[in-house]
């Protein structure tokens, strides 16, 4: 009897969490035709901001005083993901008075392992959605006003005006480069964080005589060149020390308690010991096209053309096989893959290009593991492969469909063979036109 | 030719744009790529500066397109020098006279979040 009830029990939850999410999201709708409160004032705390507070008023370092700043304050975090979600959720522990949410995203079960604002629950809808939902739950006493879109040039200045201090909280050079503009045009400090993989970054830009974002990166870094989590992962906690240390320095920055430090970039790694370094950073430049004494960006630019890439992370689609023949799609796969399992024909080599790491992960029954960037150290291996293939083909396949179109150039172009097709979309496009249970990642 | 010994270190994605051989010989076992790299030194007149280490950096340790690294004394964008625990700008950039036993970092900047 007793592990039907727990499983009675545990979808009650379930349906009152989703319940909770509609909820949340009629309080937002009415809220949004309401004007927006004013600014919180008044110079004493209540007896229940005190109670609340209290471990926190007794550091020398915020007391009263600076307990009754961040009261006062207004800080927006722009992204409610892996920087964003722990930064938000400490800002509103912590008693910031109002606090400004933007995101454009929806919830994906792959943002659960670091983006803890986020629950099971929410999977679907809106981070904004889901933030608001969480934040609610943690403090009454925190405002939030949240923005469900696409930061970009016709709204960030609307949006950040009215704020004490912006939180870059983003995953993209183009948004970066966006929020550091309107903040220094603005006049608004910048607390910028960073994360790929294990290793994280930590700025304080437009503030006391230091530097802006422009000052350290004049120049945009080719789009090939900037690593995303979605393409190359990142270690859950990794964001979320980030993200907090954000928060840490914004309760400085409000309780006027960073003003005798230089600039400097705080970097962090799993690998590294000590895990944390600080270097010190230039003062701003007279120079910089943005902050310096004769600024050439004056008002906000298309930074999707400036960085020559979007504000998303969502990997580019390559396409370097030009003759559509020289693809096949992954319903066409499947039949010459149920044609071979059922011992008719369809005989072939399935080639799977992807690393180690990535195959380990999950992979099409029968694919050969040669990663790409091994076929010059294995050319030996893959020649013989194919000889073995006896004109029969061989099927590229990677996670997306990119990698694949190089190895079926590869094959080509260096081993001559004709008989070489790329999977169209990879794994991905696979799971979405084929096996909907393909744990594609 | 006489010689300077500098300490190089790689870190943040930076350690991606070296050769392996090189990475192999990093001092620390599992953290950040560092070693050692001896340069030839300057002379009274013309003592070694910063770019030509940087050159020196581009024509034996980097991998792949090397105009992409340095080129025309631009650094690949996204990539901070950092001297002996402070941003090149800080000291004179480009034109910092490298001494013995400085610790030249070159920082790759994060985007995801």
């Amino acid at each position: 009897m007793k592990p039907t009830k727990i499983s009675e029990l545990r979808d009650q939850l379930r349906s009152l969490r989703k319940q909770e999410l509609e909820i949340e999201a009629q309080i937002l709708a009415l809220e949004a035709e309401e004007p927006s409160a004013a600014k919180k004032t008044g110079e004493k705390l209540s007896n229940e901001e005190i109670r609340r507070y209290s471990r926190q008023l007794l550091i020398p370092e915020v007391g009263t005083e600076g307990q009754l700043k961040l009261r006062n304050s207004s800080v927006l975090v722009v992204g409610t993901g892996g920087l964003g979600s722990p930064c938000a959720l400490y800002l509103a522990a912590m008693g910031v008075g109002r606090l400004g949410l933007v995101d454009h995203d929806v919830v994906d079960k792959s943002n659960l392992h670091r983006q803890v604002l986020h629950t099971e629950a929410s999977c679907g809808v809106s981070k904004i959605l889901s933030a608001v939902t969480s934040i609610s739950r943690l403090s009454s006493l925190c405002e939030t006003r949240v923005y469900d879109m696409l930061l970009d040039s016709s709204n960030a200045r609307d949006i950040i005006s009215g704020y004490d201090i912006v939180v870059d909280a983003t995953d993209n050079a183009a948004t970066r480069y966006l929020i550091n503009d309107a903040c220094v045009l603005s006049g608004i400090p910048l607390v910028s964080g960073s994360a790929v993989r294990l290793d994280g970054q930590l700025t304080v830009y437009n503030h006391n005589g230091g530097p802006c974002y422009r000052c350290l990166f004049p120049t945009p870094p080719a789009p090939d060149a900037t690593a995303n989590c979605s393409e190359t992962g990142v270690l859950g906690v990794v964001p979320g020390v980030i993200g907090c240390l954000q928060a840490m320095e914004v309760v400085k920055l409000v309780t006027g308690r960073k003003v005798n430090e230089d600039p400097s970039l705080l970097l962090f790694s799993y690998r590294s010991q000590p895990h944390f370094r600080t270097v010190k950073l230039r003062a701003r430049k007279p120079t910089c096209a943005v902050c310096g004494d004769e600024p050439t960006v004056t008002k906000l630019i298309d930074y999707v053309a400036f960085c020559g890439a979007g504000p998303n992370d969502d990997a580019p689609q390559w396409k370097l096989l030009e003759d559509p023949a020289h693809r096949i799609s992954c319903e066409k796969y499947r039949e010459i893959q149920n044609l071979s399992d059922t011992g008719v024909g369809g005989k072939h080599l399935l080639l799977d290009v992807r690393d180690e790491v990535q195959f380990t992960i999950c992979q099409l029954p029968h694919s050969v593991n040669i990663p790409i960037d091994q076929f010059d150290s294995r050319r030996k291996e893959l020649e013989e492969a194919v000889k073995a293939l006896d004109g029969a083909p061989v099927y590229a396949v990677c996670r997306r469909g990119n990698l694949s179109q190089m190895a079926v150039q590869y094959i080509r172009d260096q081993l001559g063979y004709e008989q070489c097709f790329d999977i169209a979309g990879g794994l991905v496009a696979w799971q979405r036109e084929v096996d909907a249970e393909f744990p594609a990642y | 030719m006489h010689k300077v010994s500098v300490t190089l270190k790689f870190v943040s994605g930076a350690e991606l744009l070296i050769k392996d051989e090189f990475r192999a010989q990093s001092s620390k076992k599992s953290g950040d790529l560092e070693f050692k790299h001896e340069v030839p030194a300057g002379t009274e007149n013309a003592p070694l500066r910063m770019k030509e280490l940087i050159e020196n950096v581009r024509d034996n340790l980097v991998k792949g397109d090397k105009d992409q690294f340095y080129k025309d004394g631009k650094l690949r964008p996204g990539i901070l020098v950092i001297i002996n625990g402070s941003d090149w700008e800080v000291e004179d950039g480009p034109e910092y006279k490298v001494q013995a036993d400085d610790v030249i970092e070159f920082i790759s900047t994060l985007h995801g979040g």
